[in-house]
């Protein structure tokens, strides 16, 4: 299921007032298991069959965390750990990256003339699963670290790991921020009432509006076998750097504003990365819960910046790597990752530092380069990308063409209003969050702007388009 | 909580007004349909609305209807009387009332044929939230009617694409049809193993259980009932046409009775239903079944 479907629609018209009835109750084994049938009728929406899967590794991790916290020998609560970590990793790289591996496996054997023939399976990849797999991890390890006790509840962590809004592209919650607010029943107020809906407004404006309509211009830059001149390029590149910003951020804060409804605070995943002065600042503003996941689990376990300075790059480069091809099974995200790692890596030697406004725009261009790799289908087609981009070619006929295509003109000029303010409220958020934002501004002016994001979802959004979004393949 | 949601309703009404009470461009609304019969619904709105030759016999259905009737042949047959055959791919049977409002709205047909099949398909036409106007659906029956929900999400997030192509004025432009018939001919024969073996498993699937068979009639009863009203008050007499499948078991259709109480039940000659040389695929006659059927067809409603 998907936030802008009907389907999301009819179940949350009828979830929503039963699950306000239930919390009334206050029985909070009630509300859970009202939440936990919802987030699998929500999962099971799209293939009931991996139903079975999510159940598993909540059900492993269960267990995990409470032999972790009985054992008191560190041996014995290590090989637990192994043993959680090995599994959620393992369901990840069979459903994720088997056939990738076998590919890879048998394309280095063919470098070497070494026939292999090895079954390739057609594997359906679990929608979810990178995001699901990370944050049952996320409990384990921190039993593991002692930062928290195992939940002797089993519902609780079974609705903490399928908890709908955030189940399918994150954001991927800590166990220590997100599972505690399963053992009480937060009294919905009308001020997180309200902060919810604008939360879950300002999503779907900036998914429905902004990238939906991006992707029209995105998908035909970036379609293979395309050749277009090097500022058409550029500007698919362009529109597809904010078309992922826009998907991306619009579906966790639409996350967020669901959960807020149901009296859940789920932790901000995006905040004006386009604005930011560094790389360094840029992720620390883009795809936080996993940039964060990354650093706490995987970055300071290697070692983090304490044991000197190759050390350091290299844990950075890692991480990047790791980072990149959580994103999926193709070589394309592996450079991605590892080319802003080394750029980090370039970053932290030349010793550059934040704050500099006028590094925007290079950070801008540096990030949205670094998206070719990343929207492209494989290594022969970024390279295509790369050779049409860097052939300094123009025409500005092509590049209107394109644009006719995709936006009528009336259509395309308001859009690019509405774009322009899209920008501007996306730079107001860069020092606060959304509610602090219209808290600001008057009655009028807020409802103004309610208004106009609404007449905008109803005038700009692309109906004909079946909806999806774009991290649902990961 | 309630104030919550009174609040919301408060906020969202202008919207929802704007959108319930902006007038939808009739014939854009017929060019673009998702999933049309291969630009079918522009024919049909511009043959009813734009294009002024009468319209006196007028035979609806399904693609058995446009395969199997040539309104065209029964014209020159009769001579005195313009036939018309509206049919339109897929079933269920909601889909005659915004055809049949359409239609009473812009010409005088004498005489209604309605195409009847062994059972009548109790769900909704696909794409009735596309053809009908608002109020008809949102008024549809909630209770028998298992697609309102969607059905009224379709035709609201359609008409909200209509408004879009309106105010940016970005549909493609196309030229009126001036074709006046809507028979669409399918040449060529069936194979008649393939025949077989597919009508064989169709009349398998056939059997509804007795208890069961007047609670799948109440839907698409109701809207028999009202299209049948509507033509009448209109003058026109109605008619059902029973067009079965390739060697159907059913001399008669399984609600006979029900179809008599309403209007005359037209019942065609058993060996066109079972002569496989007049069959394109198991549900659909060819051009040779069709003109015997259309020959019968022009005696019966001379």
């Amino acid at each position: 299921m998907v936030f802008n479907s009907g389907a999301f629609l009819a179940f949350f018209i009828v979830f929503f007032p039963l699950y306000g009835w239930v919390c009334r109750k206050q029985n909070v084994t009630i509300r859970n298991a009202l939440l936990l049938a919802g987030s699998y009728l929500f999962y099971g929406w799209w293939d009931w069959r991996f139903l079975g899967l999510l159940f598993f590794s909540s059900t492993m991790d269960y267990m995990v965390g409470l032999q972790l916290h009985q054992s008191k020998h560190e041996q014995t609560r290590k090989r637990w750990l192994w043993l959680s970590v090995g599994l959620n990793v393992s369901l990840l790289g069979f459903f994720k990256y088997f056939n990738f591996f076998i590919g890879s496996f048998v394309h280095l054997m063919g470098v070497w003339n070494i026939p292999v023939s090895v079954p390739m399976l057609h594997i359906i990849l679990p929608v979810g699963i990178s995001f699901y797999t990370f944050q049952s991890l996320s409990y384990t390890i921190e039993i593991y670290r002692k930062r928290m006790e195992p939940t002797r509840n089993y519902l609780t962590i079974l609705a903490y790991v399928s908890f709908f809004p955030q189940l399918v592209a994150g954001p991927i919650e800590r166990a220590w921020n997100l599972l505690p607010q399963f053992s009480h029943i937060k009294k919905l107020s009308y001020g997180d009432a309200v902060q919810g809906l604008q939360l879950m407004l300002w999503g779907f404006f900036k998914k429905v509006v902004i990238a939906d309509n991006l992707a029209l211009l995105a998908d035909a830059v970036f379609e293979p076998g395309a050749s277009f001149q090097s500022f058409t390029v550029f500007i698919g590149a362009l529109c597809f750097t904010f078309q992922i910003y826009a998907d991306f951020s619009g579906y966790s804060d639409i996350a967020r504003g669901v959960a807020r409804l149901l009296g859940f605070d789920l932790m901000i995943n995006f905040q004006s990365p386009y604005f930011s002065t560094s790389l360094t600042e840029f992720w620390h503003r883009w795809h936080i819960s996993l940039s964060t996941w990354f650093r706490d689990y995987v970055y300071i376990p290697l070692g983090g910046s304490h044991h000197g300075t190759f050390a350091t790059y290299r844990n950075l480069l890692l991480t990047f790597l790791l980072s990149g091809l959580w994103h999926g099974a193709n070589i394309t995200f592996a450079l991605w990752g590892g080319m802003h790692g080394l750029l980090l890596c370039a970053e932290k030697f030349t010793g550059l530092k934040s704050g500099y406004k006028a590094a925007v725009p290079v950070v801008l261009l540096v990030v949205c380069t670094l998206w070719i790799p990343f929207r492209a289908t494989d290594i022969a087609h970024t390279t295509q990308l790369f050779d049409q981009l860097f052939a300094c070619t123009f025409s500005g006929e092509e590049l209107r063409q394109l644009f006719l295509q995709v936006f009528p003109a009336l259509k395309g000029f308001v859009w690019a209003i509405t774009f322009a303010i899209f920008m501007l409220i996306d730079l107001a958020l860069y020092k606060c969050q959304l509610h602090h934002f219209f808290e600001q501004h008057s009655r009028l002016m807020r409802f103004a702007l309610y208004y106009f994001m609404l007449l905008s979802i109803l005038l700009l959004s692309n109906l004909h388009i079946k909806p999806y979004f774009i991290y649902f393949q990961f | 909580m309630r104030q919550l949601y009174i609040r919301i309703l408060i906020f969202i009404a202008p919207l929802l007004v704007l959108l319930i009470l902006w007038p939808a461009d009739e014939r854009l609304r017929f060019l673009n349909m998702k999933d049309d019969c291969a630009g079918h619904a522009q024919w049909l709105h511009d043959r009813i609305a734009c294009n002024t030759a009468p319209a006196d016999i007028v035979f609806l259905g399904s693609s058995h209807s446009f395969n199997a009737i040539d309104d065209g042949f029964i014209t020159g047959k009769i001579g005195n009387k313009q036939a018309l055959n509206l049919g339109y791919c897929r079933l269920g049977t909601n889909l005659y009332l915004p055809i049949i409002r359409k239609l009473l709205a812009e010409k005088n047909p004498q005489k209604v044929v309605f195409e009847v099949r062994e059972f009548e398909p109790s769900y909704s036409h696909p794409m009735f939230p596309y053809f009908a106007q608002q109020k008809d659906v949102i008024t549809a029956w909630p209770i028998l009617h298992p697609d309102y929900f969607s059905d009224l999400y379709i035709h609201f997030t359609y008409k909200t694409e209509l408004i879009q192509q309106q105010i940016f004025r970005s549909a493609p432009a196309t030229k009126i049809s001036t074709y006046p018939y809507g028979h669409v001919p399918s040449a060529g024969v069936a194979d008649s193993v393939d025949l077989h073996r597919k009508v064989n498993e169709k009349n398998m699937a056939m059997k509804t259980p007795e208890r069961f068979k007047s609670l799948k009639l109440l839907f698409p009863a109701h809207y028999l009932r009202e299209v049948t009203a509507l033509c009448k008050a209109a003058g026109a007499e109605v008619y059902f046409l029973y067009l079965p499948g390739y060697a159907s078991p059913m001399a008669e259709p399984g609600e006979s009775e029900f179809y008599r109480q309403m209007g005359q039940l037209l019942i065609p000659p058993a060996d066109i239903f079972q002569e496989p040389t007049y069959w394109f695929d198991e549900e659909h006659l060819n051009e040779k079944g069709s003109r015997i059927l259309s020959e019968w067809l022009a005696e019966e409603l001379k």
